[in-house]
């Protein structure tokens, strides 16, 4: 198998178009059809909706009130990381064949959308979700959204009611999936995560080299962040890697201790990297220095509300 | 995309990018596109059927149907079905406009369309490239849900899949156009020169470059053996 047989594989079930579709586009070459640069109403909104993924994170990076200006200072952010590392808490030991690391975490999610009868605007709300990861790289998840839709200003609630106030919350959702573990975007098996190397210099050089690899468009120190953090939000490290997680991160050149509130509003130490295009945070408890939750930008974060070993998949701690 | 956005967007493609509602309208297979790409014959008489419709415009719907699920097809593979709706049916009102400039010395009208649909798609290749990269990390793929396990029952890696979003997302559009009409749609070189309006040389060189960036994006993933010798297919 070569590149070319992987590539002519890729997405190569999507689904064909529906009748509806097919009716849509052969009214609209079809002389005498008006204005055929839209042959569906509504598409534009849908695709905004739909994209809001992608779009709400391109278009929104609202400043956050909470710069508390402590200052920059690579090597007092590397002071909280090394301190939290210290008292580092969660998984105490690796999971074991047949265990679930469970996590309960709220988070919110911004949207932008491009209102098919209004401006665009930007809506805000939060989803809880349940994660159950087992060692074979195995997850099941549910997801929920709790209360109403926010909005970061007057003029973004005024004009969703004006858009005809859509229903921008997903439905809830389940699933299963295996999605292993990631450095990256190199895929691990568990074992290999656990072999990571637990020396921080070590460990950074591999966030390092993952970064690289992943030629993402960022600068290296930016994308060794991401790699850093979203390995500590989504692998079940035991205790002792993610300490050395955390003070691999203290090697990163760049990386900013500011005062930072997480999505909750308490207030805490966060260590954040400064991004082209936005600030990513970890928070810190300012006395614990347990780690309290992450930010991106002002408008998304998350923060875990509940963690535990179970033994099957629809179980809590 | 951009770091700064990037867990905002994981976490929030999560419930996004994870099974969506079924879309409205009854689904319609329309077959598996290799096979039909394979299969197609040179002489459809697209020619004929694109002069009579400068006389009689309703022969063009010959055209349409030949063609319209394959470039909605190939429109929803690189930006998704919402989008590939749109400019799918866009494609055809384009190609209808323009039918009288068709060199009909061609029979095939692939190469055609398909320049038409990517020209179009142009338009969003930012979009198609963030959620190249949301697949590459989060595994789930907003385009295609179920494309992960395709992927990997032919490469026996569930992680071919999110390297290959990676590589694909890491290439200039211009080199993605090529190298998707050459994989998928199976134009040779002359046909996508044609198609995108290039030189043929320009074609060589984006697919050459466009196929070296693949794979060793891939190599490096650890998802193509980096020693392999090269396939010029």
């Amino acid at each position: 198998m070569d590149e070319l047989d992987l590539i002519r594989s890729f997405r190569a079930d999507v689904p064909g178009p529906s009748v509806a579709a097919t009716a849509r586009a052969d009214r609209a070459w079809r002389p005498g059809a008006g204005r055929r640069r839209s042959p569906r109403r509504g598409a534009r909104f849908a695709a905004a909706v739909a994209a809001v993924a992608a779009v709400a994170a391109a278009a929104l990076v609202i400043p956050s009130a909470d710069d508390g200006g402590l200052g920059a200072g690579s090597a007092r952010a590397a002071e909280v990381l090394r301190r939290a590392a210290a008292e580092v808490s969660g998984l105490p030991r690796a999971l074991a064949p047949g265990e679930y690391w469970y996590v309960r975490r709220n988070t919110t999610w911004t949207t932008g959308v491009e209102g098919e009868r209004a401006g665009a605007y930007t809506a805000m709300g939060l989803e809880i979700r349940e994660e159950w990861t087992a060692a074979d790289g195995t997850r099941r998840w549910t997801t929920r959204q709790a209360g109403p839709l926010r909005f970061p200003s007057a003029g973004d609630r005024a004009r969703w009611e004006a858009d005809g106030r859509p229903d921008l919350t997903p439905p809830p959702s389940e699933d299963r999936t295996r999605t292993g573990f990631h450095v990256g975007i190199r895929e691990y098996r568990y074992e290999q995560l656990l072999d990571l190397p637990r020396d921080p210099r070590a460990l950074y050089e591999r966030f390092r080299d993952a970064a690289v690899r992943c030629r993402c468009g960022n600068g290296v120190d930016d994308q060794s962040f991401v790699v850093a953090v979203e390995l500590l939000y989504t692998a079940p490290l035991p205790t002792d890697l993610r300490a050395a997680t955390l003070r691999a991160i203290a090697l990163i050149p760049g990386i900013e201790q500011r005062a930072e509130r997480d999505i909750l509003g308490r207030p805490g130490v966060g260590v954040a990297y400064e991004g082209s295009e936005g600030r990513q945070a970890l928070i810190f408890d300012p006395a614990t220095h347990e780690l309290l939750g992450e930010r991106s930008g002002a408008g998304g974060g998350s923060v875990d509300v509940a963690s535990g070993i179970v033994d099957s998949p629809t179980a809590r701690p | 995309m951009t770091r700064g956005h990037r867990l905002l967007e994981t976490r929030f493609a999560r419930w996004h990018l994870a099974p969506r509602e079924p879309p409205p309208g009854v689904r319609e297979s329309t077959g598996v596109s290799l096979l039909h790409a394979a299969d197609r014959s040179r002489d459809r008489g697209d020619a004929s059927a694109i002069a009579a419709s400068l006389e009689s415009p309703a022969a063009f719907a010959v055209v349409f149907e030949r063609h319209h699920p394959s470039v909605h097809r190939y429109l929803s593979r690189r930006i998704g079905t919402d989008l590939a709706d749109e400019l799918a049916a866009e494609t055809f009102a384009v190609a209808f406009a323009k039918r009288g400039r068709f060199d009909t010395a061609v029979q095939d009208a692939r190469p055609w369309l398909f320049g038409i649909a990517t020209k179009l798609a142009h338009r969003h290749w930012r979009r198609e490239e963030r959620e190249l990269r949301a697949y590459a990390r989060t595994g789930v793929d907003a385009v295609s849900p179920g494309s992960d396990e395709g992927v990997a029952a032919r490469a026996d890696s569930a992680a071919a899949g999110r390297a290959l979003a990676a590589a694909l997302a890491a290439l200039s559009a211009d080199e993605r156009d090529v190298l998707l009409l050459y994989a998928w749609e199976q134009l040779d070189q002359p046909e996508i020169a044609v198609a995108l309006s290039i030189a043929p040389g320009t074609v060589k060189s984006r697919l050459h470059r466009a196929r070296a960036h693949v794979r060793e994006s891939l190599a490096a993933a650890g998802e193509l053996d980096p020693m392999r010798p090269e396939n010029h297919g």
